[in-house]
């Protein structure tokens, strides 16, 4: 197990922190993890809008347990996680504790540095992760917003820690995916990022926002609920080879009626259970053809299509390009 | 007749004065509401960024409207998303070259600098929606991250700005448009929602040139004569969204070309197939429509060329997720 614990600061510093720990090289600002530890790599790049974005994709070889203590400072980090492979997850910011053994986790959550961060992970864990830094004086120039605004103050408080969490819907993992598939060589690069992130921050924000002021979608339901929800969005995540289980089998893992089960996923997804599975299967199917690795057709068969053809229909459904096109 | 010398930089005072010169109050939020007898719609400005700018426009002007942008000291570019009916005619010049257009849909997406004198006049009666991007130069090599002509893509621009490139608005343009028309109000996130959109409209715009420039480096992509030819398909298609398009062997003759290349052609132009791209435009054309509450639903339908209202909201709701009854009710 590997136990590393830092101060809480900007992406910069970290990464030089966590290069030190690993007895690594930083090369570009990209550290590339040492095989003992794992596989992949951790990045930083500062946006030309001031933003600092941190993304790491890596498979780790041992368990590995993070604590980031508490520091002054007026900043704020928004961490976007798509993890597989779970065996034991924890992550732990004051009340939220978000503990997780269904294979799959995702989600957005934004700390401050007034609360400490534990985050626990098993060995053999698959992390794909978008973390952005800013500062409140950032925000507040960047977003137009007045520094005495106090819903955006009780969202961004510089005297309490910040807490806010949101479930990754499919609108944010296409972005992420966005991000990850962009090449340092295409000359639009750090424009590409910085709108694709900017435009997470956007969606975080907004979702934040609404859920203060009560227009959210997900008002009524109960964490309880929520966290049900995650679950179910897991399955249908993790089922991307097979027929999602049926609408009776998810309602009696989330223990409620379908009735209910389906109103809430929609209300906290958008899309209805199964768009949303095959939304998901697809952009699973661009990931896979943006390897190289494999041909249209051994990607339409992981995926479960039995006909190809019907594999490149839905696949133009939702990108408007066939999967040979890309 | 409406004549305007235009300064690069300072687009607010052009605005003040022309709602000086219409008899309309120029509204502190940056807008101007034109009502007759000047015309009818909104323009406004909006500041983004330090350097970055946008002016949006919904118009039509009851008499000819003239507007002349005159070299000037600070490098700036406009980047103009136009989608204009013209009703007569209408002429565009940068440095003296002239492009004219009659009684003919233009939606063209085109890049211009303050290098050369640019003018456009448009005849009476004309829609004109437009959305336009002001950025400096140094605001634009600080967002592509560019060190000294990287890739000379500077080079092309300042090139390309001296005549007319122009790129037709396909269906991702102006669904960015109409998100940007869109914009709520009251959004606690307006500024960044907007920007946004803009930095993606630009986005779009530079790599698209990117594309094409590499492509003048090797093989020539599509020959400019197809282009011209593509870009008439596209105004015949729209031409009467009441009355049922043309097919394609039809739209073959008129490009004299195959119905495969024809086909292939367009969706590389357009990014969308050819009853793809207008059945977005000619929904988006009914939204518009809906929203400005002057026509019902039946009519709406009727004048896109439904003549069934179920079809027509089925279609609706296929392409925005909601009924036209429900945009109505918001």
């Amino acid at each position: 197990m590997i136990e590393f614990s830092y101060d809480y600061c900007d992406h910069y510093d970290y990464l030089y922190i966590l290069a030190d720990f690993l007895r690594v090289p930083v090369t570009a600002n990209t550290i590339w993890l040492p095989e003992h530890v794992g596989s992949g790599y951790v990045k930083v790049e500062k946006l030309t809008n001031g933003l600092q974005v941190l993304t790491n994709e890596c498979v780790l070889n041992q368990d590995c347990f993070f604590k980031r203590n508490t520091a002054p400072g007026n900043h704020f980090t928004l961490r976007f996680d798509e993890v597989r492979n779970i065996k034991a997850l924890s992550v732990k910011l004051g009340d939220l504790v978000l503990e997780d053994n269904t294979n799959i986790y995702s989600g957005a959550f934004l700390s401050n540095p007034l609360e400490p961060l534990e985050y626990l992970i098993n060995s053999e864990i698959e992390d794909r992760c978008v973390n952005i830094y800013f500062t409140k004086e950032w925000f507040q120039k960047q977003f137009g917003i007045a520094a005495d605004d106090a819903i955006w103050n009780s969202i961004l408080p510089v005297d309490k820690p910040a807490i806010e969490f949101d479930v990754l819907g499919i609108d944010y993992r296409e972005l992420m995916e966005d991000i990850f598939e962009l090449k340092k060589e295409q000359p639009l690069y750090h424009a590409a990022l910085q709108n694709r992130v900017m435009l997470l921050l956007e969606k975080f924000l907004r979702n934040a926002y609404n859920r203060v002021v009560g227009t959210s979608n997900e008002t009524g339901a109960s964490e309880n609920d929520l966290k049900k929800m995650i679950q179910v969005e897991a399955i249908l995540a993790n089922a991307v080879g097979e027929a999602p289980p049926p609408v009776p089998e998810l309602a009696r893992i989330a223990t409620m009626s379908e009735t209910k089960l389906k109103a809430l996923f929609k209300k906290i997804y958008d899309y209805n259970l199964y768009e949303y599975y095959q939304k998901n299967r697809m952009l699973k199917a661009k990931q896979l053809i943006a390897t190289k690795k494999y041909s249209v057709k051994e990607v339409g068969s992981r995926l479960g299509f039995k006909n190809l053809s019907n594999f490149t229909i839905a696949f133009k459904k939702q990108f408007n390009k066939l999967p040979s096109e890309l | 007749m409406i004549v305007f010398e235009l300064n690069h930089t300072d687009n607010k005072s052009l605005l003040q004065k022309m709602a000086a010169a219409m008899g309309v109050p120029y509204h502190e939020e940056d807008y101007v509401m034109i009502k007759p007898p000047a015309g009818d719609g909104i323009i406004k400005i909006i500041d983004l960024a330090p350097e970055l700018q946008v002016l949006l426009a919904d118009v039509e002007f009851n008499s000819y409207f003239f507007a002349r942008r005159e070299q000037s000291e600070k490098r700036y570019y406009v980047l103009h998303f136009e989608d204009i009916y013209i009703k007569d005619t209408a002429v565009f010049s940068v440095d003296g070259e002239i492009l004219e257009k009659s009684q003919t849909r233009h939606s063209v997406v085109r890049l211009t600098s303050n290098m050369f004198t640019n003018t456009e006049e448009v005849s009476a009666h004309t829609r004109i929606k437009v959305v336009k991007v002001f950025f400096s130069e140094a605001w634009l090599k600080k967002y592509l991250g560019l060190q000294e002509n990287v890739d000379g893509l500077q080079q092309y621009v300042s090139l390309k700005t001296a005549c007319f490139d122009i790129e037709p608005l396909d269906a991702e343009y102006l669904k960015l448009m109409d998100e940007l028309w869109n914009a709520k109000k009251d959004d606690p996130l307006q500024n960044i929602f907007l920007q946004n959109r803009v930095t993606l409209l630009i986005e779009r715009f530079f790599s698209r040139l990117a594309a094409k420039m590499k492509q003048y480096d090797g093989e020539p992509d599509m020959p400019e004569e197809d282009i011209q030819k593509l870009m008439k398909v596209e105004r015949v298609l729209l031409k009467d969204l009441a009355e049922p398009p043309p097919n394609i062997e039809e739209l073959a003759k008129l490009a004299t070309m195959s119905a495969t290349r024809l086909k292939k052609g367009f969706k590389q132009l357009y990014g969308a197939g050819i009853y793809t791209y207008y059945q977005t435009v000619r929904l988006q054309k009914a939204k518009e429509m809906l929203l400005s509450r002057r026509y019902s639903i039946r009519e709406t339908a009727e004048a896109i060329g439904f003549h069934n209202t179920a079809n027509f909201s089925t279609a609706f709701k296929k392409q925005f997720k909601t009924l036209p009854s429900q945009l109505i009710k918001e």
